[in-house]
């Protein structure tokens, strides 16, 4: 177990949205910032050190897809092991998610996740998870999915 | 006799004339010099001897136009063939040497000459024929080598070509016909494929998009026809017909529906999510009454985001956007889930979630995802047309090559009359008298996705007694050869409706 807490960044310009999740995440122990612009969040991202940055991808000034090509663009080592996750109330087409499956480590649908259960899939990303309620399918090649713990 | 005869006959008598004029020729030569003018007798020799010559030479000069004239005559023939020239049946007056046999070789040379003309004539009447059927069509028609580069293009083809025909005319289809396909099953991966397993084959691609250097948009279906070994060296037959008004209107529609259902979520995330940060923070502050009105709220933000879903779902179907990602599945891991999830809601309403399971099923092929929507949909019209502490079972069992899952309440039922409609769009029954809301999309999505799982959707019901509804699907064995040549997604992508989350994103590198 880490002493230091585990840096969240929540990209998104709703801030009704984005502090919902804040508020869950850091009950849980996360350190979370938050920004409401393309650029900041940009900014901050590059910085390095976070966990799991959560991006909208529906952003005024920039969009997540352009957003998301620079983070990974960054030659920050730091950033190189920052899991993405996007979060949106758009369904994607064939084509963007062809690009966001190469770029990102997850597609979210907001209206879909809530908080607890937002919090629930980052402790299973990190292991951490205390009851994990596998509401979704494991995808390896014709084997069985794995039973929930 | 036939004239070939007659003509060797003739040619023989001339030539057995020639000599017998030599021959008496120089006879008479000896006689006059030898007999009558009393002259040496080897000067008579010599005399008749020139005078044999000279006769030869005579005869010579003159006797090789006569035999030679035949041959003239087909020559020219010949000749007249070549450079269509008049037929002209020579020689005009047969008779002397040869002649008839002489015409019939000519008129043999001319009918000759003219049954090629007509074939000739006739290949390019039908060739002419064909490529003004081609030019007037009202769908492009490309032809590619084996390289994949452009060997022909009708005139409507080359009206969506961006390079001026003569100079696409060799160059790489890559570069002439940039089309883009709705997926990675696209013109160059099927070629690939038919290169090594076909030798014919022909495939239809909907849909298929082209940018113009202008940034204008087509939208066509395409025909695509391939030849191993075309002898014209035509590899790959392509033929577009252009459908962009129709597409792009459907489009437009999908896009106005993907729109409202966007601005339906925003308010929906912000619902749900707060309750659901208020239910966890007040979890120990409320009394169990107190939790069970939040809950009311929560189960209903749960149901009004299901009802978005549905509605985008129906406009999948509609403009055929619908991809299912069907895959191994564990069918009583799924259940399960689904009992985790509706629990709360069926509870909520003052139902009971029961669960009639076997121990052991084999493993099913299925969407997760969309065969999540198809349970919530059953299990809240059973919540929906029961009564107030009514139990609601969801039972399933192994039927040979199928699972089989029921869904059984004891509420209202539903009336023969109405039976035969209710997998209808928008079909909303008597029941819907209570007063309950409901859209009747549920229904008809369910339908759409068990048919589109190769399954099957039905209800049993008496009026008064409560509804059966069911629905059975393949074992993950009866289709898993099938699967294997659909999309291949196994980058351990975990999808739910949700959305999608990689399997172990540490490995990622």
């Amino acid at each position: 177990m880490e002493d230091k807490a585990k840096r969240i960044l929540i990209i998104e310009d709703d801030r009704f949205i984005s502090e919902m999740y804040a508020r869950t995440l850091r009950k849980a122990g996360y350190t979370v910032e938050e920004s409401m612009t393309g650029p900041e969040g940009l900014a901050k991202a590059e910085q390095g050190g976070w966990h799991v940055i959560l991006l909208d991808i529906m952003l005024p000034d920039k969009t997540g897809v352009e957003i998301i090509q620079e983070i990974r663009a960054s030659a920050n080592d730091n950033v190189s092991d920052t899991r993405i996750i996007i979060i949106t109330n758009f369904e994607q087409d064939d084509a963007t998610r062809q690009s966001m499956e190469k770029l990102a480590d997850g597609y979210l649908i907001k209206a879909e996740i809530t908080p607890r259960r937002m919090l629930e899939i980052i402790q299973e990303m990190d292991g951490t998870a205390t009851a994990v309620k596998s509401e979704v399918e494991t995808a390896p090649e014709s084997s069985v999915e794995e039973k929930p713990e | 006799m036939k004239h070939e005869e007659k003509f060797h006959l003739r040619l023989s008598n001339l030539i057995i004339l020639f000599g017998l004029t030599i021959l008496f020729g120089m006879a008479a030569a000896w006689a006059v010099t030898a007999v009558w003018l009393e002259m040496d007798p080897m000067m008579s020799l010599a005399i008749s001897l020139a005078f044999g010559l000279v006769l030869v030479l005579t005869i010579a000069t003159f006797g090789q136009r006569i035999i030679a004239s035949p041959t003239n005559n087909i020559s020219k023939a010949i000749s007249h063939v070549q450079n269509h020239e008049s037929y002209v049946l020579k020689p005009e007056k047969p008779g002397k040497l040869g002649g008839d046999y002489i015409r019939d070789l000519v008129k043999q040379i001319y009918e000759l000459a003219t049954i090629n003309n007509d074939a000739t004539n006739e290949i390019e009447a039908r060739r002419s024929y064909l490529d003004y059927i081609l030019q007037s069509a009202p769908f492009a028609v490309y032809a590619f080598d084996k390289a994949g580069n452009l060997q022909y293009s009708n005139e409507r083809g080359e009206e969506y070509l961006d390079i001026d025909y003569k100079e696409a005319l060799g160059m790489h289809i890559d570069k002439v016909l940039p089309l883009q396909f709705q997926s990675d099953d696209d013109l160059e991966s099927w070629v690939e494929f038919s290169r090594e397993n076909k030798i014919k084959d022909e495939k239809f691609f909907e849909r298929v998009s082209l940018v113009r250097t202008d940034s204008s948009r087509h939208i066509f279906d395409a025909i695509v026809h391939y030849s191993k070994d075309d002898p014209a060296g035509v590899e790959v037959l392509l033929s577009l017909g252009e459908k962009t008004e129709q597409y792009m209107a459907d489009e437009s529609e999908m896009d106005f529906v993907a729109l409202a259902a966007h601005e339906l979520r925003g308010p929906i995330t912000i619902i749900r999510g707060y309750l659901d940060v208020f239910e966890d923070e007040m979890k120990d502050i409320f009394n169990v009454e107190q939790r069970g009105l939040l809950q009311k709220a929560t189960v209903s933000s749960e149901q009004l985001s299901d009802t978005v879903n549905n509605i985008l779902n129906i406009a999948r179907i509609d403009q055929e956007h619908m991809k299912l990602h069907i895959r191994e599945a564990n069918w009583l891991d799924v259940i399960n889930e689904a009992h985790d999830s509706l629990k709360l809601r069926a509870q909520v309403h003052g139902r009971i979630l029961e669960l009639s399971l076997p121990d052991k099923l084999p493993t099913i092929a299925v969407d997760r995802a969309s065969i999540m929507e198809v349970i919530s949909n059953l299990v809240d019209n059973a919540i929906k047309y029961s009564y107030e502490g009514g139990t609601i079972t969801i039972a399933v069992k192994e039927d040979d090559n199928f699972i089989s899952t029921t869904i059984q309440d004891n509420g209202i039922g539903i009336p023969k009359s109405v039976i035969g409609n209710l997998f209808k769009k928008f079909y909303r029954s008597h029941r819907s008298r209570q007063a309950v809301t409901g859209t009747g999309l549920g229904l008809y999505i369910c339908k759409v996705i068990i048919d589109s799982h190769g399954g099957n959707i039905w209800v049993r019901s008496t009026e008064g007694k409560g509804a059966t509804f069911g629905f059975e699907l393949p074992t993950y064995e009866s289709v898993a050869e099938a699967l294997k040549k659909g999309d291949s997604d196994g980058q351990g992508i975990k999808r739910s409706s949700h959305g999608w989350i990689k399997n172990h994103s540490m490995y990622r590198h």
